[in-house]
C-alpha cells in the first residue's frame, strides 16, 4: 500500500469534490477510495476510460492507492484504437462507461461504480510490472498509438508539489476541469489541487457551452487551464466582457500561444486582476516543466519561462554538449524528478524500470536568452498538436495507408494538411471524414490538397521540406 | 441569396450535414461535426455571412438551429 496522492489539508478545510451528479467532502472521497482499493488487485494492469466525474477519479486514486497500474484513456476513443490498446498491453481489468463500443470477448463484468462497469479478463496473461510503475499515459492519445509514457508515484507527487508551488494553490482554490482527465495536463491539474486539498468542479463542458459559465458562477470557480484553442474560443467569446470576478488564475499549456494572442489575453488578464501563467511541459516529464510568471509575460513575450521549481532546463547542441551562449538553437534538455522511467511499446516494457534517470530530450528546438528565459524555435521530430493534444505526422500517414489511402501527412498546430496524388479514384473527402473520425479530429481541422504527384527527395522519400514551403 | 439560404448555408458547411436535417432536432453534439470546434466555426460563418458581433452569452446560447434563428433577431436579421 501506498500513502497515494491526496493531501491532508482538504479534509480540514471545507474543500469538496463535484461533479454533474454529487458532491463529496474529502473525507467522504478517502471513505470511497478505500473501499474501491480493497476491490482491486495490487499490481495488475487496467485500462480507465472515462471523463472528468467521480467515479473515474476515485477509480484513479484507488489504483494509486492500492499499486494497480491504470493506462488512462479518454471517453472519445475511437474503438479501433482501444481494442488495437487491448491487444498489445493485454490488461486484467478494464474500467469504462456503459455504452462504450469495445471487444469484450472473453471479458466478464466484476462490479459497477456509477454509470461505470469493471471487467475482468479472464485469459490476460500474469505481467512482470516494475516497482516503481504506478501510472500509464498515452503518447498521442487519439491515433491510438501504443507507445505509452511510464510514471511513478514520484513522478506524480513531485510534479504536483512543483505546480502548487509555483502557482501558489491553496486549499482554498477552487478550480474547474476544462481538460480531459487522460490528458497530462488536465490530469496535472487534478493531481495539484488534490495535492493541495483544493476544491475541484470535475466538468465534461467546453468553454463553448453555457454550462460551463454557470459552473464559474455557480462554484466561484478561481482558476481554470486551457491550450491554445481555448484562448482562441475565449477571445471569440469577447474574454474581456465576460464577467468572472471569482477567477484569479489562468493557464494555458498544450501548444505554443502565438505572441499578439499571449498579448492580447495578458492585457485583458490584467484588467481583470487575473494571474495568466503560459507553461510548457510534455507527458514525457508528469506534465509540467516550464511556466513563465505573470509579471514577466510583458518583457518576455513568447517566452516558455523558467524550469518549475526543483527542475532545470539547458539547451544541447546535436553532440550533446550544454550551448552556454545565449539565442542559440539547439535541442531543449530538462532534468527534474518529475522526468518518467521512460517509454512503453509493448507490455514487456512494463517491467523496465527509470531508463531516462531524470533527464528529458524534449525533442524540442528552442533558444535561452542573456536573462535564462527559454524561448521554443521548432521540433525535431514529426508531430502537430491538435487542440492541444499530440498528433504523430507518420501515425496519420499509417493510419491514412491503412484506409487505403496513399498521402503525406503535413501542416501546423491546430491545422492536419494530407497532400494527397490526384491518381486516386476517391473523392478527398472521404479521406478527410475517415481522418477525423479516426482522430476523433474536428473535419475543420484537416485540410485535404491533391497533387499531381509527391515531391520526392532522390532517395525516394516524400520531400516535406518542398510540402512545408506550400502549407 | 435570402437570409434562409445564407443561414442554411452556414450549417451545411460548419456541420456537412444535408438540407433535410436542417430543423429543430439539428442541436449542440447531435451530429460529431458539431462539437467545440465546429460550434466556434459556425459563429465566425454567421458572423461573416450577416456582417455582425455577435455577445458572448449569444454565442453560449445558441444551442440549436432553431434557437439561433431568434437569437439573430436580436442583430435585426430576420431568417
Amino acid at each position: 500500500m501506498t500513502t497515494g496522492i491526496v493531501g491532508d489539508l482538504g479534509a480540514d478545510r471545507s474543500s469538496i469534490i463535484v461533479d454533474g451528479l454529487s458532491t463529496l467532502s474529502y473525507h467522504q472521497l478517502e471513505e470511497q477510495v478505500e473501499s474501491l482499493a480493497g476491490k482491486l488487485p495490487q499490481r495488475e494492469l487496467l485500462f480507465l476510460i472515462g471523463s472528468n466525474d467521480i467515479p473515474f477519479l476515485t477509480c484513479y486514486l484507488a489504483s494509486l492507492k492500492c499499486g494497480a497500474v491504470p493506462l488512462l484513456l479518454g471517453q472519445g476513443l475511437a474503438s479501433e484504437h482501444l481494442d488495437r490498446l487491448i491487444q498489445t498491453y493485454d490488461p486484467r481489468f478494464v474500467f469504462l462507461s456503459d455504452g462504450a463500443s469495445w471487444n469484450r470477448d472473453g471479458s466478464k463484468e466484476e462490479w459497477r461504480l456509477g454509470e461505470y462497469a469493471c471487467y475482468r479478463r479472464e485469459r490476460a496473461a500474469p505481467k512482470v510490472l516494475h516497482e516503481d510503475l504506478a501510472l500509464l499515459l498515452a503518447t498521442s492519445g487519439s491515433t491510438g498509438s501504443p507507445k505509452l509514457v511510464r510514471l511513478s508515484l514520484r513522478n506524480i507527487i513531485s510534479n504536483a508539489e512543483s505546480i502548487i508551488q509555483y502557482l501558489g494553490i491553496t486549499a482554498d482554490e477552487r478550480a474547474i476541469t476544462s481538460l480531459p482527465f487522460n490528458y497530462s495536463y488536465g490530469l496535472s491539474v487534478i493531481n495539484s489541487h488534490l495535492r493541495a486539498g483544493a476544491s475541484l468542479i470535475l466538468s465534461n463542458s467546453t468553454l463553448m457551452e453555457k454550462d460551463f459559465w454557470q459552473q464559474i458562477g455557480n462554484h466561484r470557480i478561481t482558476s481554470f487551464s486551457g491550450v491554445p484553442y481555448s484562448y482562441d474560443i475565449l477571445l471569440k467569446l469577447r474574454f474581456g466582457q465576460i464577467d468572472m470576478p471569482s477567477v484569479k488564475t489562468l493557464t494555458q499549456a498544450g501548444g505554443r500561444l502565438d505572441q499578439n494572442k499571449m498579448k492580447q489575453i495578458h492585457a485583458i488578464c490584467r484588467e481583470k486582476k487575473i494571474r495568466f501563467f503560459p507553461m510548457y511541459g510534455q507527458t514525457e516529464a508528469t506534465a509540467r516543466i516550464a511556466f513563465l510568471a505573470p509579471q514577466d509575460i510583458e518583457a518576455k513575450l513568447g517566452s516558455i519561462g523558467k524550469a518549475i521549481p526543483g527542475g532545470q532546463l539547458w539547451i544541447e547542441d546535436q553532440n550533446g554538449q550544454r550551448i552556454e551562449t545565449p539565442n542559440i538553437t539547439g535541442e531543449l534538455v530538462y532534468a527534474g524528478s518529475n522526468v518518467s522511467l521512460g517509454y512503453a511499446e509493448c507490455s514487456a516494457d512494463l517491467a523496465l524500470g527509470d531508463v531516462n534517470h531524470g533527464v528529458l530530450h524534449t525533442g524540442d528546438l528552442a533558444r535561452m536568452d542573456a536573462e535564462g528565459y527559454f524561448f521554443l524555435e521548432g521540433r525535431r521530430h514529426r508531430f502537430l498538436k491538435i487542440f492541444g493534444v499530440r498528433v504523430s505526422l507518420d501515425a496519420v500517414e499509417e493510419i491514412a495507408e491503412s484506409k487505403g489511402w496513399k498521402c503525406a501527412a503535413h501542416g501546423v498546430d491546430d491545422m492536419l494538411v494530407l497532400f494527397v496524388a490526384e491518381s486516386q479514384n476517391r473523392h478527398p473527402n472521404t479521406l478527410k471524414a475517415d481522418l477525423a473520425e479516426s482522430l476523433s479530429v474536428h473535419p475543420s481541422a484537416i485540410k485535404v490538397r491533391l497533387m499531381s504527384e509527391l515531391p520526392r527527395l532522390k532517395t525516394g522519400k516524400v520531400d516535406y521540406q518542398c510540402l512545408s514551403r506550400m502549407l | 441569396m435570402s437570409n434562409k439560404e445564407k443561414y442554411d448555408n452556414v450549417f451545411l458547411e460548419s456541420f456537412s450535414v444535408s438540407s433535410d436535417m436542417l430543423n429543430e432536432s439539428l442541436v449542440y453534439q447531435s451530429v460529431p461535426a458539431w462539437d467545440s470546434v465546429g460550434h466556434m466555426g459556425m459563429i465566425a460563418g454567421l458572423e461573416e455571412a450577416f456582417d455582425i458581433m455577435m455577445e458572448t452569452d449569444d454565442i453560449i446560447e445558441f444551442s440549436s438551429y432553431t434557437v439561433g434563428i431568434e437569437k439573430l433577431k436580436k442583430y435585426g436579421i430576420e431568417i
